[in-house]
């Protein structure tokens, strides 16, 4: 129960931190969206659909492109965060439009190596030439060597 | 949208801890790796320096914001 919730969070929260500067989701709010990822007790689907519109816009139209009614279908989220979400940002689609190159990189999902386990719960992951760290509170036990998919400065999930 | 402000790093310390600068405030945080130093344009995230940011791109986008 709640693994596709969690699954979502997880590649998403780190752009909760947009919505609270904008003033789109109260402190409270995102605190609490942080905290299920703890607890796993998370929102409503309709109140984190709320908070992540243009997410959940690209979603609807991306499960309607793969015929699948239910946008929560884990092979729509799946495909979303390995693949459609990259393009919505090469595409510059949306907000994407005035970000410069290095940030769109950092928006990005990449499959990256572990290259050093660092202070903080943090890693030290390298893909293509770029080599930076990130947070590795949800993959805890990933050793070096190994791969991760990140999105901002998350390492999100092991690469099985 | 994701989205992330590049501050520009004005101290380090030996351990690592550092000032970055925004536009309307300063914050601490905390370098983990090498290759970061003052002057540099940097991401922040939980208070740990996670990337650098070319610094033209950094000054435009700045610009480019500026009057939201």
């Amino acid at each position: 129960m709640g693994f596709a919730e969690e699954y979502f969070l997880r590649y998403a929260f780190p752009c909760a931190g947009v919505l609270l500067d904008s003033g789109k989701i109260s402190q409270k709010e995102y605190n609490e969206l942080g905290d299920s990822l703890k607890t796993e007790k998370f929102p409503s689907r309709e109140v984190i659909e709320g908070y992540f519109v243009a997410a959940f816009r690209r979603i609807r139209n991306l499960a309607l492109e793969m015929g699948i009614r239910d946008p929560w279908d884990m092979r729509v989220l799946r495909k979303y965060w390995e693949v459609s979400h990259n393009d919505n940002v090469d595409e510059r689609e949306g907000g994407y439009a005035k970000m410069p190159e290095a940030f769109c990189d950092f928006c990005k999902v990449h499959e990256a190596e572990v290259l050093e386990i660092l202070d903080n719960g943090f890693l030290l992951v390298g893909y293509g030439d770029v080599k930076r760290p990130v947070n590795g509170e949800y993959v805890v036990g990933v050793g070096v060597g190994e791969k991760v998919r990140i999105h901002h400065a998350y390492a999100v999930e092991k690469v099985e | 949208m994701c989205l992330a402000i590049p501050g520009k790093i004005i101290e380090v310390d030996e351990e690592g801890n550092c000032v970055v600068d925004y536009v309307a405030e300063r914050r601490g945080a905390k370098i983990l790796m090498d290759g970061f130093g003052v002057g540099d344009y940097v991401i922040v995230s939980n208070k740990i320096v996670v990337m650098r940011v070319p610094e033209d791109q950094a000054v435009a986008y700045l610009n480019a914001i500026k009057d939201y």
